[in-house]
């Protein structure tokens, strides 16, 4: 929660929700959760406005709330839900996955949701279709095609239900919980007792996250005759069908985290593709995508009960067509992949011919790569080297540093101050005696990866901000004209603008898009860093 | 050598044999030499150098320096037999003169007299450390200096040789690249492939192309194949090891290296100004500077 973080949210706030909403924003932002009476003293704005604010930022899910008792009446705190937050930055990219995975009608969608936060199916198809401004017979197709197309997305988890519980904070809700719990006991919990109601507790939680009925999703079985025989054997042979449907009273968010797990797929994928070749992206993509509906959030590893099992089927793989005789060329293909050094493809021991994704290993390349190029460029290749060594043997010091990089030990002195004060080096002293005299003192080296991540992503964070702040500059420069160009008949007319003008208007969507693109390049490195 | 009489024969010979002995054990084995004449021999022997002695729990001990050793230090007297004696104990290692001086407890004004006849006549050679570059060593003139002393072949003159070990580096890096794809670039290697090559491999390469003047072992090619591995140019692992596998001395060779694919080491980062600001740190919101009035983007954005 750096001044850089701050800054990045505020300019989010600022840009999707105006000045207005960016005054609460930054109460909240600054200074944590708060009621609605103490926003209202800082911002001096009326106490009216400010539930205003709060409401927009609740529908858009990026406030939450928390009610509790002080003295004989309820209290309500509102607070930041940062992450939610930080996400809009990725917006486009949404959008364009969003297109590429579901077509124009989701595109549609997306945009949809994102523009009212929250909608339920009917309302967000009738949005759609009213802006359209359609006949009535385009209309019930489109309509048709749209509801499909949310299904679908609904299936896929891209949107997720929104349900009252996701107006709390998470540690609200685990607070609660936990205090049921208590409740029940007649005397005080023992600090074991309230470990083991955590633990059950967070079972709860994680089995809740990986049931496979999706909330929100009403499953019929579609069948003509209705005299019963054996469901299951008639679904086999595909004279039943479960039919899907989105139940009409639920609203529906767009869930970023969905959209981060498949980037975060392609991303492994990719990896892929760097160190053999394209057919083993290919290969990696499927395997991914199917292992992809059982993944819940981009944080777990391989822990056993998340573990990432497939059964592996070769046809499913072959219809990539990846070569011909695909069986054979498979078998070696996948074979490769999973004798690759990354180790990210394991065959499960005990069971046969099922594969596990080491997701934890897989993240920890990443996000190592990222830090390596950065490093690389920004430093030099001497510099990765350094980090390398430290990151396969641990602590070392300046001596050793210097004898298994090869580089004279002055020169690593100052390649390690360098990296230190850029972030990812740490330092460690051990003293010799008790005196901690520096000539006796060990100064050993060290790299943490996590805390190196953390680093980085504070300064992109920054970088993000500047740009987005020169975004608003640029425009600010211009507002005359952007004005201008507002205007009714100079939008019907567009020779009411000079050629001066128009060159102006070129130069700026040209730095405008300079500007937006290198954001959105950087947004990417840091959902790499921090949500992989 | 010769002995200039019966006692001080016996009294070498014993030596010889044992692993120290003194002048009781002497007297026990050989009672009919008298003390008188073993002190005399005793003395005789220790001027000529065919005897050592040490001085252990205020015993002495009188170890029996061989004939090829004691050769050029017969020839020295006094004092600068006894520091020729010390810097040859210390071996290839080398020692450095203030040990020199707590060893042989003799002046500092005398030890350096000494050396200096000893250079003279070539007996001796002083020679400096990579590890204390301050300190000047001796040691023996037909000794080469152990490769603590030297820091091995990648010093020229006490100082790591960065070009000569980059050279090789990159040499190394070649020759595993060739080895590490099949001759069309978008194909890969099955598992079944085992031809990566190993250090000892590239060290046959590197010798066989006389890349390198000097003479290297397995282990400095190690050293050099174990940096490219953290530059994240290659790769080390463990071979598959064949079903008949039965050469046990072999272990050594176990590593092999596999290069990787170049990465496009591009950053999005650094393709903005702030990714490469310098004054970064000071940059705020609206200080005095800031995005707004920043004049690297005021560049970057200038077409
Ligand atoms: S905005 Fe300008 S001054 Fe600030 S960090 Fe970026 S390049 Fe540097």
């Amino acid at each position: 929660m750096s001044t850089h973080e701050n800054k990045l949210c505020r300019l989010i706030v600022r840009e999707h929700f105006g000045p207005v909403v960016e005054k609460v924003a930054n109460v909240l932002i600054r200074k944590g959760r708060m009621p609605v009476g103490m926003i209202a003293r800082i911002t001096s704005l009326t106490s009216k406005r400010v539930r205003e604010c709060l409401f927009v930022m609740i529908q858009h899910n990026i406030a939450v709330y928390a009610e509790t008792q002080e003295k004989t009446r309820m209290v309500t705190y509102y607070e930041v839900n940062r992450p939610e937050l930080l996400n809009r930055a990725q917006i486009p990219k949404v959008l364009r996955s969003s297109r590429e995975w579901y077509e124009r009608e989701g595109e549609s969608i997306a945009q949809t949701m994102l523009l009212h936060g929250k909608l339920t199916i009917t309302e967000c198809i009738n949005d759609i279709v009213a802006h359209a401004g359609y006949d009535k017979r385009t209309s019930a197709q489109r309509i048709a095609s749209l509801k499909k197309s949310f299904t679908r997305m609904v299936k896929e988890k891209c949107l997720i239900a929104v349900r009252p519980s996701d107006s709390l904070t998470a540690t609200d809700r685990d607070m609660a919980e936990e205090k049921r719990e208590t409740d029940k006991m007649t005397l005080p919990p023992t600090a074991a007792e309230m470990a083991a109601i955590r633990r059950t507790l967070g079972s709860q939680r994680d089995q809740e996250l990986s049931k496979t009925n999706i909330v929100g999703l009403k499953r019929t079985l579609d069948s003509v005759d209705t005299d019963g025989g054996d469901k299951r054997r008639r679904l086999d042979f595909g004279e039943l069908t479960i039919n899907e449907e989105v139940e009409a009273d639920v609203f529906f968010k767009i869930n970023y985290e969905r959209f981060i797990i498949r980037w975060r797929n392609t991303q492994i994928a990719e990896l892929y593709e760097a160190r053999l070749n394209p057919t083993a992206k290919t290969i990696m993509n499927t395997i991914l995508t199917l292992a992809e509906e059982r993944m819940i959030n981009c944080k777990e590893d391989l822990s056993l009960d998340l573990a990432e099992t497939l059964e592996f089927q070769q046809q499913e793989l072959g219809i990539n067509g990846s070569k011909p005789k695909t069986g054979e060329c498979l078998d070696k293909y996948i074979e490769i992949l999973e004798a690759d050094l990354m180790q990210i493809l394991k065959k499960d021991g005990g069971r046969t011919g099922q594969y596990v994704i080491n997701l934890k290993a897989a993240s920890k390349i990443m996000k190592k790569n990222l830090i390596q190029t950065v490093i690389s460029s920004r430093f030099g290749s001497p510099y990765v080297r350094i980090m390398n060594m430290l990151l396969d043997k641990g602590k070392l010091e300046e001596k050793m540093i210097s004898k298994f990089s090869m580089m004279p030990v002055k020169d690593v002195r100052e390649k390690l101050t360098t990296l230190c004060t850029f972030g990812v080096l740490n330092l460690q002293e051990v003293p010799k005696s008790q005196d901690r005299t520096p000539s006796r003192t060990f100064y050993l080296w060290e790299v943490i990866l996590t805390r190196a991540a953390d680093a980085l992503v504070d300064r992109l964070y920054h970088t993000m901000g500047n740009l987005r702040q020169r975004r608003f500059v640029e425009k600010a420069k211009r507002a005359v004209l952007l004005s201008k160009c507002e205007r009714t008949d100079v939008q019907a007319n567009d020779s009411l603008l000079n050629a001066a003008e128009k060159k102006e208007l070129d130069t700026l969507s040209g730095i405008l898009e300079m500007l937006e693109v290198q954001e959105l390049r950087i947004a990417q490195v840091v959902m790499t860093l921090r949500d992989f | 050598m010769d002995f200039s009489n019966d006692t001080e024969k016996l009294f070498y010979e014993t030596c010889l044999k044992g692993d120290g002995l003194t002048t009781q054990e002497f007297n026990t084995q050989y009672p009919d030499a008298t003390a008188k004449d073993m002190a005399l021999s005793v003395n005789a022997l220790l001027t000529k150098g065919f005897i050592e002695v040490f001085q252990v729990r205020g015993e002495l001990i009188y170890k029996a320096i061989k004939k090829e050793e004691s050769g050029k230090s017969g020839s020295l007297m006094g004092e600068e037999q006894l520091v020729y004696n010390t810097i040859r104990a210390s071996a290839n290692e080398g020692i450095w003169t203030k040990h020199l001086k707590s060893k042989t407890n003799l002046h500092e004004a005398v030890i350096k007299r000494c050396l200096r006849t000893l250079e003279h006549k070539a007996m001796v050679k002083a020679i400096k450390s990579v590890k204390y570059p301050t300190r000047k060593l001796y040691m023996l003139m037909e000794l080469t200096p152990s490769v603590e002393v030297t820091g091995g072949p990648w010093f020229t003159d006490q100082e790591l040789d960065v070009d000569f070990v980059e050279q090789l580096t990159n040499a190394c890096y070649k020759f595993v690249l060739t080895k590490s794809f099949p001759r069309d670039n978008s194909c890969i290697f099955t598992t079944e492939h085992t031809a990566y090559p190993s250090a000892q491999m590239v060290l046959k390469y590197i010798m066989d192309k006389r890349i390198s003047q000097v003479d290297l072992s397995v282990d400095d090619i190690t050293m050099l194949l174990d940096v490219l591995v953290y530059d994240g140019k290659i790769e080390r692992f463990l071979n598959v090891v064949d079903d008949n596998w039965d050469d046990e001395e072999d272990t050594d060779t176990d590593w092999v290296y596999k290069a990787v694919r170049d990465k496009k080491a591009e950053s999005a980062w650094q393709d903005c100004p702030c990714g490469v600001c310098p004054v970064a740190e000071f940059c705020t919101e609206s200080g005095p500077i800031n995005p707004a009035g920043c004049n690297y983007y005021a560049k970057w954005l200038d077409f």
